[in-house]
């Protein structure tokens, strides 16, 4: 039966064996995690706001109908619309060529070139039937078939309606004046000519809509080995979001009088706020986080109108960018830690928008682009990308026509 | 050049709990980093205990892993009274307990013929040993002496709640830990008899 010496020895083992700790290997933890399954939290969805989504896809479609639904003349570039009234203004030594089938551009249904009516000339009422037919090669046009044309002026000529016994005779002698090209066909080219091969340098900054998503998936800390204390821990799934910011320099080639390919360099900010705890800090703190990244845009743009000093165009690219920095800031029971970790992987975005560019001078001119952009899940740091992807940016900056 | 938005709610139940409480209020929500943290706080210790009662270190890793993911499936069920590290250790003890009924090693049998006491001898030499040889005295033990001995000498149950966990009687659980103590002295004085030598 038990006796002292048994109680003795008993006590000896528990003392040795009862806080014994064994080194525990590291794949115990992640047949753990494996037969745990996926974390409890579930990923915030990503919120669409549906008017500014719109903006980019309406913008794209403007300009597809635009590109496409415009004329063409003598093989030039699709005609941009004037900003503002029209005054047309006939060369009577190049013979304009009106065919009967074609629409002039410049009587579009367009608000920006008002059609003035006016009365028709008595002397001769315009009967189609009686103009013989005209191919689009014909130099010579009739009286009647000028009408059309010579309807849209100015609103600030009313001299020229205030005779209108004049006008057919100014008609007769545009007409008479055979013109073997549209005048505007070939002021235009040289525009789109002078248009292409421009170089633009841009230096703008960027800021984007933040709904300060509340889940977070994960804790966005970089994992460290297993069986080694994680330097930071994020403890409950609320965070606050500060409002990311981007600074860049870029450069944007048209080459031709639509079309302009951008790229550059750009620095982004996030921040973020949360409760965690340090090391092996007894009580959990708010830690900031801070995430940089480098990035390079690429950019294809479409000029929708473009006028003397105000043009609207649409765009639409992605972005590569690397991770460069990811900084934690915590007050600790010895003061302020920063304790920084490297980001792995690379994060990439694709954004469309809208931009408007205003020129100051003819070499510097501000622009203003809002954009929808959509970051692709890469499995980056825990930040106001990852929690809410789909996001509305507002870039705006200067350009230098170089 | 940044601006902070509107803030996120808090949750400022949490605030009036020690922090082991608020990790196990996190584990009961499924928050793997906290789980993580628990892990490595129990990991060690329990395993120290698996390989006490299994014998063996590959099948201490089945039985801690086991051992773990039932743990945090049934935190839920923690009250909070008590120490949670022996609220812990007990599952750890009963998976390992269920393991060794799976594969029949648990044969126990009431013969006490052959059982004896701690002579002064042993109680002594005892004092020479160290973790590692007193691990390996004791998980070198077989099955059903090694499970009663450490359920007894150890974790600190009564014969009654052995008998009870095992299926045994009281008498069946003091004769097992007899034959326990008397395999571990014979195995101390031979490891003492070598280091004086």
């Amino acid at each position: 039966m038990e006796n002292n010496k048994d109680n003795e020895f008993d006590l000896y083992v528990r003392s040795i064996m009862e806080n014994a700790t064994e080194e525990v290997p590291p794949r115990v933890w992640e047949k753990c995690e494996a037969a745990l399954g996926a974390p409890a939290v579930k990923p915030a969805p990503a919120r669409l706001r549906w008017p500014w989504f719109l903006v980019p896809a309406v913008a794209a479609a403007v300009a597809a109908i635009v590109y496409v639904g415009v004329p063409r003349q003598g093989g030039s570039p699709a005609l941009v619309a004037e900003v503002g009234p029209q005054e047309i203004i006939v060369d009577e030594a190049v013979p304009a060529v009106v065919p009967q089938d074609e629409v002039v551009p410049s009587a579009l249904p367009s608000k920006a070139a008002p059609v003035v009516s006016r009365p028709a000339p008595k002397a001769s009422a315009p009967v189609v039937s009686d103009v013989p037919e005209l191919s689009s090669e014909t130099e010579e046009v009739p009286a009647q078939i000028e009408e059309p044309r010579q309807a849209v002026q100015s609103q600030e000529a009313p001299a020229s309606q205030a005779q209108p016994s004049s006008e057919p005779k100014a008609s007769e002698e545009s007409v008479s004046a055979p013109q073997t090209e549209d005048p505007f066909a070939r002021m235009e080219w040289e525009d789109s000519r002078k248009s292409s091969g421009r170089m633009d340098l841009a230096i703008g900054g960027e800021m984007f809509t933040n709904n300060n998503p509340s889940a977070v998936q994960g804790s966005g800390i970089k994992r460290v080995a297993s069986g080694t204390v994680k330097p930071v821990t994020q403890t409950g799934n609320n965070s606050v979001y500060a409002v990311p910011v981007s600074l860049g320099l870029g450069i944007r080639y048209a080459f031709t009088e639509h079309w302009a390919v951008g790229t550059g360099v750009q620095w982004s900010m996030m921040e973020r706020t949360f409760k965690g705890y340090y090391k092996n800090e007894p009580y959990s703190t708010d830690i900031h986080n801070t995430l940089h990244y480098i990035g390079i845009p690429l950019n294809v743009y479409f000029n929708i109108l473009q006028g003397k000093r105000v043009s609207l165009y649409c765009f639409a690219g992605g972005a590569f960018e690397k991770g460069i920095s990811s900084n934690f800031r915590i007050p600790t029971t010895d003061g302020i830690v920063n304790h920084h970790e490297g980001i792995d992987g690379v994060q990439w975005s694709a954004a469309a928008g809208l931009g408007f560019q205003f020129a100051i001078t003819p070499l510097v001119s501000i622009y203003l682009d809002p954009s929808l952009r959509y970051y692709f899940p890469c499995g980056q740091p825990i930040s106001i990308r990852t929690q809410q992807p789909l996001m509305m940016g507002f870039e705006a900056g200067l350009r230098f026509n170089l | 050049m940044h601006l902070i938005s509107r803030e996120a709610e808090r949750k400022d139940s949490r605030e009036a709990l020690s922090p082991e409480q608020r990790l196990i209020e996190l584990c009961k929500q499924g928050d793997r980093a906290s789980q993580k943290r628990i892990y490595d706080s129990l990991a060690p210790k329990m395993f120290a205990v698996c390989i006490r009662y299994m014998g063996n270190r590959d099948d201490a890793e089945d039985i801690l892993q086991e051992g773990f993911v039932t743990l945090f499936q049934k935190i839920g069920s923690f009250s909070g009274e008590g120490s949670f590290e022996g609220w812990a250790r007990k599952i750890f003890v009963n998976t390992a307990l269920m393991s060794l009924r799976r594969t029949d090693a648990l044969k126990l049998s009431d013969d006490i013929s052959e059982a004896w006491g701690v002579t002064s001898e042993s109680a002594s030499q005892i004092q020479t040993i160290g973790y590692k040889e007193l691990m390996k005295l004791i998980a070198d033990l077989p099955a059903g002496y090694r499970t009663v001995f450490n359920m007894y000498v150890i974790e600190g149950y009564t014969h009654k709640e052995i008998g009870d966990a095992l299926g045994i009687s009281d008498v069946t659980s003091r004769s097992q830990l007899q034959r326990a103590r008397t395999i571990l002295q014979e195995k101390i004085t031979e490891l003492y008899g070598e280091q004086q030598g």
